[in-house]
């Protein structure tokens, strides 16, 4: 075939230029390491890239929420165990001061002395503040303070029932919260399905003790009355449906069994004729009135045998509701060490989703490094072939020889 | 009796011509477009003498110009296509560049935003993440707009490359119909003017690496140049004009006319391949779409965000407001109605809005909606509200209409240049849900509220404190519904089962637990709620819902199918380009070998009519010394 000369110089020209583009691509591609340097190049792996990217951004996101809720936990947590340690000390105070035989006049009053000194503690810590100075147990209401107390003994929650979620997974959130009514108010009394108590008019030294629930099916949360009818016979009246002598006169005996509305108690001691003792279905009540009504019992303690009963029942009602505040406490306790584990196992699940995403997308989108080379080196070579060639050629020309 | 010399003086000439010819080829090595010439020499009739035919010497026959008219129209038809093909590329590149920039594309600040509101999530009462989201806003907001700017950018530069090369292609006309004239002047029946033809050629090529051509040669030796459906752009001496003018059915676009003795005709749609070619495909295809689509996930973003936000609280204790604005659908009349006629279009549901524009025409009474991505009529109606079309509400106002008015609408176009940020005050940014629940501290039984959840925030009664209590006066076993305000019972004696629903006032709530009689739970107006994180984490969770296209396709995914459909559009190019290139390589070179120069074959041509020549003068020299010989012998 004919070659034109002007056609043969082009051609030569543009092989050197297509080895240059070539190079440059491989250059820029070897400088930024990457495989890709526009959609174009592989369209559906720059979507596929951008989604991957996408997922990775919103895991370390996820991950970052999550290290914010285990902080709000870990400080709840540490101001639980705090509540809890004072809920301790506060019951070992109680059983001293049930101890009538040892306690005098002083010894009550030092011991209510500081039963109030914890109930001002676990007040302060029921409004702690975390370090951007929000209120840790107010629920939603971070700006007002939970607790507040008229000084005469009654107590007000003054914050919502408002649980935070947290976002740490795509469909996994956790409450990095627990509201002050959760965690301090509603505490259930007496032994958490009903209460009892003796009638403050008592003459007798009858003490009712906190009895269980026997028969669940039969349970209703109704509010009962025991009242002595002699020394050997008491009834019962349900003050709810306000149905007299639900159950006829009964023998009682110290420390028998009483039943009925499928529960069991017994009264302890001598009630007199005339006496008469509440079942009441349990109703909420916050850790600082029983700690209120714990130490109001203990400073009027005397001596006198007519308080004593008043007294030991008193006693005995506060520490059966210390154990269900206490139990409250566990439950919160062991809810938050539940969302901590949560936390912990989703977090590990985000970090190698992360990994592996991240693995994913780097065998996309990152350049093979020794394949880029070496195609680089046989570019090179390449180039300078297509250089001499194009010398070597046009250095043929028939003129030199005329 | 045949002249020695006459014969020689003919060779003479005829190498003379040669080597002229020769040394024209060679001088013209670096000329674009020439053609390479030969001469054509034949024998003189011979002189009959008695019963011998004695030759003459050399005729110089023709100096032809060695070309191929197929070849050269592959040549036009290839360069047609690789300049449109490279134009596209041009401008494709640069919107993938845009919108697939590791920085400047949409995703960063996207994410940007949304861990923003996971940050406000994590801690709404602190005034830090408010002041953090709102600045992720307004980065959201410069990119976005900047984007939606670059791509305007980008289309005013086609319009003003149009303008370049019409304006070339007229100059390219013009000169065309020139040369014809000159040519059609200076052409014989033996012999035409080979430079000024291949002169013309290059005009040609130019021409058409402007625009696709249909090249008719005339029997004068002029040619006629045809574009689009058989247009006549030069006849002759005769070249028309193009010219840009306002597009009848998008009147703020530029259209492109033919003028002629007939009058301008439109040619917008008929006309096609080389730069004009490429840049109306550009404009019309991956431009459109990739506006309309950016337009989309702008609108998108700002609707869900602010449908979620207006049913927040903010810090105040009111409901949130607009976050973002973006651009409305516009409809554009075509420049050519008779009627009064105003629609007007609104986005309804952002979910069923397509990339597609859409046209209206009004005929038979009825305005008939279409698709234009697949031309498929979606919606009728005679108004005055056609609703709930792909998404949009069609609103028709104005005066009568007149059969065969048509309106234009792009529903998303403007999107992302309407896109701006209306919260402004970190305290207004609406992160908690304006309801709470609580239960009576007085419970006896275990009833609780579970979830709740906002059904329609307009509620007139929507914030009015509702007590749930089992009334000890009611059957066992059911609830009344009650506003606290009122006392008006709102729903009564409603049985219980443990996880049923209770909806009232735009709310609904679950009861869950073992309810005794007075036990009461609290739905209420959430004032004072700061810590309350439950409307930031919806926001937050539309990050990664599927949203647009009929609820399969979250922002982000609506973003990068813009990504890779620029990207496949751009490589589908490139392959193309790549393909047309080679053809075009091949026919060069095809041409190149019939009529290029080579300047070995020319050196042996200069040696061999230089050796000719020089034989001749041998010849001459011998005619002469026989001469001088003859006279001698006198």
């Amino acid at each position: 075939m004919r070659v034109s000369t002007s056609f043969l110089q082009s051609q030569g020209i543009q092989s050197i230029l297509n080895q240059q583009s070539a190079m440059s691509k491989l250059q820029d591609q070897l400088s930024t390491g990457k495989n890709f340097l526009l959609p174009s190049d592989d369209p559906s792996a720059a979507s596929r890239m951008l989604n991957l990217d996408e997922a990775i951004k919103e895991i370390s996101q996820f991950n970052d929420n999550a290290v914010f809720a285990e902080q709000r936990l870990g400080l709840e947590e540490a101001t639980l165990n705090s509540v809890e340690n004072v809920l301790q000390r506060t019951r070992e105070l109680a059983l001293q001061a049930a101890n009538t035989a040892t306690q005098s006049f002083d010894t009550r009053r030092a011991i209510a002395a500081e039963i109030r000194e914890n109930l001002q503690g676990i007040f302060d810590y029921a409004n702690t503040k975390d370090v951007n100075g929000e209120f840790l147990f107010a629920g939603f209401q971070s700006d007002t303070q939970p607790f507040t107390t008229d000084g005469a003994g009654n107590y007000t929650y003054n914050g919502d029932q408002g649980s935070v979620a947290i976002q740490i997974g795509r469909n996994r959130t956790v409450v990095s919260n627990d509201s002050g009514a959760d965690v301090f108010q509603l505490i259930r009394d007496g032994n958490g399905t009903f209460s009892v108590d003796n009638n403050a008019a008592n003459t007798g030294t009858g003490i009712i003790t906190p009895g269980s629930v026997q028969n669940p099916a039969a349970y209703q949360a109704h509010d009962f009355t025991i009242r002595i009818t002699s020394a050997t016979t008491y009834e019962v009246d349900n003050n709810t449906t306000a149905a007299v002598n639900i159950i006829g006169s009964q023998p009682l005996t110290d420390g028998g069994t009483i039943t009925f509305n499928g529960i069991e108690t017994s009264i302890v001691g001598t009630p007199q004729t005339g006496d008469s003792f509440t079942v009441r279905a349990s109703r909420n009540k916050d850790v600082f009135t029983i700690l209120e009504n714990l130490a109001t019992t203990i400073e009027s303690g005397n001596d006198d045998p007519a308080n004593t009963s008043q007294y030991s029942q008193g006693i005995n009602n506060a520490l059966n509701e210390i154990d269900q505040a206490f139990g409250k406490m566990l439950d919160v306790h062991t809810s938050i060490g539940g969302r901590l584990n949560a936390i912990e196992s989703q977090t590990e699940n985000n970090s190698a989703k992360k990994l592996q995403l991240e693995r994913i997308l780097s065998e996309i989108r990152d350049l093979d490094y020794a394949e880029a080379i070496s195609k680089m080196t046989i570019q090179t070579t390449a180039l300078q072939v297509a250089q001499q060639t194009f010398v070597k050629v046009q250095d043929l020309s028939l003129f030199k020889f005329i | 009796m045949p002249d020695i010399i006459s014969t020689s003086i003919s060779g003479l000439r005829a190498f003379q011509t040669a080597l002229a010819t020769t040394s024209h080829n060679i001088s013209n090595i670096g000329t674009e477009g020439y053609s390479r010439q030969v001469v054509e020499l034949s024998a003189r009739t011979p002189l009959g003498v008695g019963d011998f035919q004695i030759g003459q010497g050399v005729d110089l026959q023709n100096i032809e110009r060695v070309i191929d008219s197929f070849v050269t129209g592959n040549i036009r038809d290839f360069t047609s296509e690789v300049s449109r093909l490279e134009i596209f590329n041009d401008f494709a590149s640069r919107v993938e560049n845009l919108i697939a920039d590791d920085q400047g594309s949409l995703m960063p600040s996207l994410d940007n935003f949304f861990n923003a509101l996971n940050d406000l999530a994590n801690d709404p009462s602190s005034n830090a993440p408010r002041v953090a989201l709102l600045s992720a806003a307004e980065v959201l907001e410069q990119r976005i707009i900047s984007l939606g700017n670059e791509m305007q950018q980008i289309e005013q530069e086609v319009d003003e490359r149009l303008t370049f090369e019409i304006n070339e292609i007229n100059a390219i006309s013009t000169e065309l119909g020139r040369i014809n004239e000159t040519i059609s002047k200076l052409s014989s029946a033996v012999s035409q003017p080979s430079d000024l033809l291949d002169k013309r050629e290059v005009l040609l090529k130019k021409l058409a690496e402007k625009i696709t051509v249909t090249v008719v040669e005339q029997n004068d030796g002029t040619l006629n140049v045809l574009v689009g459906t058989g247009q006549l752009l030069v006849a002759g001496p005769l070249a028309q004009q193009f010219t840009l003018g306002q597009d009848q059915i998008q009147p703020d676009r530029m259209s492109v006319s033919l003028q002629s003795q007939g009058g301008s005709v439109d040619v917008t749609n008929t006309i096609s391949g080389g730069t004009i070619g490429g840049l109306l495909d550009f404009r019309g295809g991956l431009l459109d779409s990739s506006q309309n689509r950016l337009g989309r996930v702008a609108i998108a973003i700002a609707d869900t965000i602010n449908s979620q936000h207006q049913q927040g609280y903010d810090l105040n204790g009111n409901f949130g407001g607009t976050f973002f604005n973006s651009g409305t659908p516009q409809v554009l009349p075509r420049t050519t109605n008779a009627g009064a006629a105003v629609v007007s279009a609104a986005i309804s549901d952002i979910t069923a809005v397509t990339v597609s524009d859409y046209s209206v025409t009004f005929g038979g009474g009825v305005y008939t909606i279409v698709r234009l991505s697949d031309n498929v009529t979606v919606g009728a109606g005679a108004g005055p509200a056609i609703n709930n079309i792909d998404g949009m509400d069609f609103t028709i106002g104005g005066g009568a209409p007149v059969a065969g008015d048509s309106f234009y609408v792009r529903p998303t176009r403007n999107g992302a240049l309407g896109f701006n940020t209306q919260i402004t005050q970190p305290n207004l940014i609406a992160a908690a849900y304006p309801i709470r629940t609580s239960t009576s501290f007085s419970n006896i039984g275990s009833l609780d509220i579970s979830s709740s959840s906002i059904v329609d925030v307009t509620n007139a009664n929507f914030l009015d404190t509702v007590d749930i209590i089992f009334d000890p006066a009611n059957p066992a076993g059911t609830f009344d519904v009650v506003d606290r305000a009122t006392t008006a019972v709102l729903q009564n004696n409603v049985a219980y089962t443990d996880g049923m629903t209770v909806t009232q006032n735009g709310w609904t709530v679950r009861l869950n637990g073992i309810p005794q009689v007075g036990d009461t739970v609290t739905i209420e107006e959430n004032i004072g709620a700061s810590l309350d994180n439950r409307n930031a984490l919806a926001m937050a969770g539309l990050q990664t819902q599927a949203i647009l296209d009929n609820n399969t396709a979250s922002y982000q995914l609506a973003y990068s199918s813009l990504v890779s459909e620029a990207g496949a559009i751009n490589q589908q190019a490139s392959i193309n380009l790549e393909v047309e290139q080679s053809l075009l390589t091949n026919a060069i070179a095809e041409r190149e070998s019939i009529s290029g120069v080579n300047l070995d074959e020319e050196a042996a041509n200069l040696i061999k009519f230089q050796q000719a020549f020089q034989a001749m003068s041998r010849v001459v020299q011998s005619a002469n010394t026989i001469f001088d010989s003859l006279l001698a012998a006198v």
